[in-house]
């Protein structure tokens, strides 16, 4: 019999890059790509997170955007909550990375990232791969 | 605006005449390699004299972020319009950053009027 | 004598193909259509491909439980239509292509969506006094 890289039932250490966001927020809700792996935590013995391109945007405080819409009476105001869920993965120990140069090219502060995210080079971030057993393009 | 019958389309000026554009830009210089073609067609409508508004959405508003996206500014010199949905841009967290001196942050309600006109082409990317 | 008759013009007509969850352009393309509304107008949308999936009478009216917030109230996609039909009084309308809805699987809809065969896409784009085709499918 063998284990799983010897590591028991948790599953591996996983790096997720996300360099596409918002993928559907009246359809999607709660349910966007931050949440899921917030809910799968648990199952894996480490996930990560590097954000790039759009995406880094997510990590951005700011304090205009509000999650909802209104479609007929119904006010939907249960769209996703991008830098709540930023500010949930730090929490809950995740490492959240952000690429700098995509940070700036949008011509943001990298001093306005939400804290306990790690903002690096995008070299940097690629060097980080060897500390993880997979890396996955979520 | 209220119930029309088929035949108001004909009341349409002629293809080849000068019309009045508007093109919405849906995903932008950070979409890819080809994405900048759109707003590069804008730029050829508006160099041909046809009256044209950009109106950039989701991903499309990240073409409105400072001031060096050239089609933006080649828009800008022609007389074309820039518009910016609010929405898109508050999600983006672009109140953040610096977006172009041209660019206009609109409602959706801005859209659905210039939509309603009768000579616009609407046109999604 | 035969008359002409006069075919009910809608003020825009949105052909939603681009899939669900891919983008925002499903919430793009609903706050456009509640802007319309907002100014008095009609608005009909014809979902082709995986945006068939949209009213599909399978998701019921709420989203599977957010395990974060198990008391909220998510409103399912099809509820969401649904509820944009009825406020709508009869100027917000759905249709689902029949051929997408065939090749996706999606075939059970809520009651409110009509079905049209691709072969009627041009008699529907006749029917509105603008068009706008937002593709991916």
């Amino acid at each position: 019999m063998t284990t799983t890289k010897g590591r028991g039932a948790r599953g591996p250490r996983v790096l997720c890059v996300l360099d596409r966001g918002y993928r559907g927020a009246v359809e999607a809700q709660f349910f966007h790509a931050l949440y899921g792996l917030l809910d799968l935590h648990e199952q894996f013995e480490q996930i990560d997170v590097a954000l790039r391109g759009a995406a880094v945007t997510m990590a951005v405080e700011e304090d205009e955007y509000r999650p909802e819409v209104r479609l007929g009476t119904m006010v939907l105001d249960t769209l996703p909550d991008y830098r709540g869920s930023v500010r949930d993965l730090v929490e809950e120990g995740f490492a959240v990375y952000v690429d700098r140069s995509d940070v700036t090219a949008l011509g943001f502060d990298p001093d306005r990232l939400v804290d306990g995210t790690t903002c690096l080079p995008s070299a940097e971030l690629s060097l980080r791969w060897p500390e993880y057993d997979e890396v996955w393009f979520v | 605006m209220t119930a029309q019958t088929a035949n108001a389309r004909s009341e349409r000026d002629s293809p080849a005449g000068p019309g009045s554009y508007l093109l919405i830009e849906s995903k932008g210089n950070w979409a890819g390699p080809t994405a900048g073609a759109f707003l590069r067609d804008a730029v050829v409508l508006a160099e041909a004299g046809h009256r044209v508004r950009v109106f950039l959405v989701e991903d499309g508003v990240f073409s409105a972020v400072g001031n060096e996206v050239a089609e933006i500014e080649r828009l800008a010199e022609l007389g074309a319009e820039i518009l910016v949905d609010d929405f898109s841009a508050a999600q983006r967290a672009l109140g953040a950053t610096t977006l172009s001196p041209h660019a206009s942050l609109v409602g959706m309600d801005v859209i659905a009027a210039a939509l309603s006109e009768d000579d616009c082409r609407g046109v999604w990317h | 004598m035969a008359g002409t008759m006069e075919r009910r013009m809608w003020d825009l007509l949105l052909i939603l193909t681009t899939a669900p969850h891919s983008s925002d352009v499903v919430t793009s393309a609903l706050r456009l259509s509640q802007a319309v509304l907002d100014r008095g107008g009609s608005v009909r949308v014809w979902a082709c491909g995986y945006a068939t999936m949209m009213t599909q009478d399978t998701f019921g009216d709420t989203k599977l439980p957010n395990t974060r917030d198990p008391e909220g109230y998510y409103p399912s996609p099809s509820a969401v239509v649904q509820r944009m039909i009825t406020d709508g009084e009869g100027r917000f309308g759905w249709i689902s292509c029949t051929a997408c809805t065939e090749e996706r699987g999606s075939t059970h809809h809520i009651p409110q969506v009509r079905h049209r065969s691709p072969l009627r896409l041009a008699t529907t784009v006749t029917s509105a006094k603008q068009t706008l085709y937002l593709g991916g499918a």
